[in-house]
């Protein structure tokens, strides 16, 4: 696994570079004092690893995660033990380490990392990546692959999600659905409409072009729409 | 805090290698120093939420070289500080002093 260390101290970097070192599952591509340095390099590379300390000035570990759409596997290095109920928040969290690491310890760690069923996906990986949802349709649960949704529409009880191949009226709320959709790929537009973004076609003023669906935008969600796209 | 000094987690981490071993201390006695002069620093000038970033800093380095009850107290010393409390100063101070000696006679 290729993996980085963000710790502001150089102590701890130089402890966990020589774990990563003795052990044969690592390769160590990285390190970093900050974690706006970090975030340049995530951004240019594939990591599957991160082992970042959350105590840093400015910009604290959990900062860093937020900041990431589709964060590797993480393994939190910290001489905090109270943090640890925080880590359980994100699925990226592989492992919690207090310091001073053990051999034992960190291998331990790596074991996790290496049988954990999170992937290490860059993000353009996740987007691209097939997901599947299931929804009810009488009684029957149908798996759909939520790159071929183009849009859902919310009709009082239900939502309309429609498909490339096929349209299906779901007993389920807006929210709900929006809840089990990633982020990166949908967006809310308007309070009845969510929609693919990978499926625009066009906009114009206050409208999305889908297929042959036009969409409202509303002026709220007009900026988010707009902060999504790759404007010249 | 009658409790030693010991080098006993750096030695487990070296392997008996007497480089890595050497550069380690030699971190601790690049960094300490400063990290003292800082937290010392914060405290006179009551800043005392920076203050406790700094012991952050050392705290690891008191339990890197075997001083669990200090790095407790050192602990509570940082916990406090975020509460602007910096009642343990002295005690805290003390270790830092030790800590000073020991260092240097590496």
């Amino acid at each position: 696994m290729k993996s980085i260390i963000i710790d502001d101290e150089k102590m701890s970097r130089t402890i966990v570079e020589r774990h990563i070192v003795n052990n044969p599952d690592l390769s160590l591509t990285g390190e970093f004092s900050n974690a706006m340095e970090a975030i340049k390099h995530l951004n240019q590379y594939n990591v599957d690893l991160i082992f970042l300390d959350i105590h840093m000035p400015n910009f604290n570990g959990f900062d860093l995660i937020q900041t990431l759409k589709s964060p590797p596997k993480i393994i939190l290095t910290t001489s905090d033990k109270q943090f640890a109920i925080d880590a359980f928040e994100y699925d990226c969290i592989v492992d919690y380490l207090v310091k001073p690491i053990t051999k034992d310890r960190f291998n331990k760690a790596i074991l996790k990392a290496c049988t954990s069923s999170k992937t290490s996906d860059t993000p353009q990986h996740n987007v691209d990546k097939k997901r599947e949802l299931y929804i009810n349709i009488d009684r029957r649960l149908i798996k759909l692959d939520m790159i071929t949704i183009k849009l859902i529409e919310a009709r009082g009880d239900y939502i309309i999600v429609k498909t490339e191949d096929k349209n299906y009226t779901v007993h389920c709320t807006l929210k709900k659905i929006q809840e089990k959709l990633p982020e990166e790929l949908f967006l809310k537009i308007h309070r009845s409409y969510i929609i693919n973004t990978k499926k625009i076609i066009d906009i114009e003023d206050n409208s999305v072009l889908i297929g042959n669906d036009v969409i409202p935008v509303s002026r709220s969600n007009r900026p988010n729409l707009l902060q999504r796209l790759n404007l010249l | 805090m009658n409790e030693d000094f010991n080098l006993k987690y750096i030695d487990e981490l070296s392997e008996g290698d007497p480089l890595f071993k050497q550069q380690l201390i030699d971190i601790i006695k690049l960094e300490l120093p400063s990290e003292i002069q800082t937290y010392h620093k914060n405290i006179q000038n009551n800043f005392f939420l920076k203050a406790a970033d700094s012991v952050h800093k050392i705290k690891h380095k008191i339990n890197i070289l075997g001083l669990n009850n200090s790095y407790n107290l050192s602990n509570q010393h940082e916990n406090k500080l975020n509460k602007n409390n910096p009642e343990l100063h002295d005690s805290f101070d003390f270790i830092l002093l030790r800590l000073m000696e020991f260092v240097k006679n590496l």
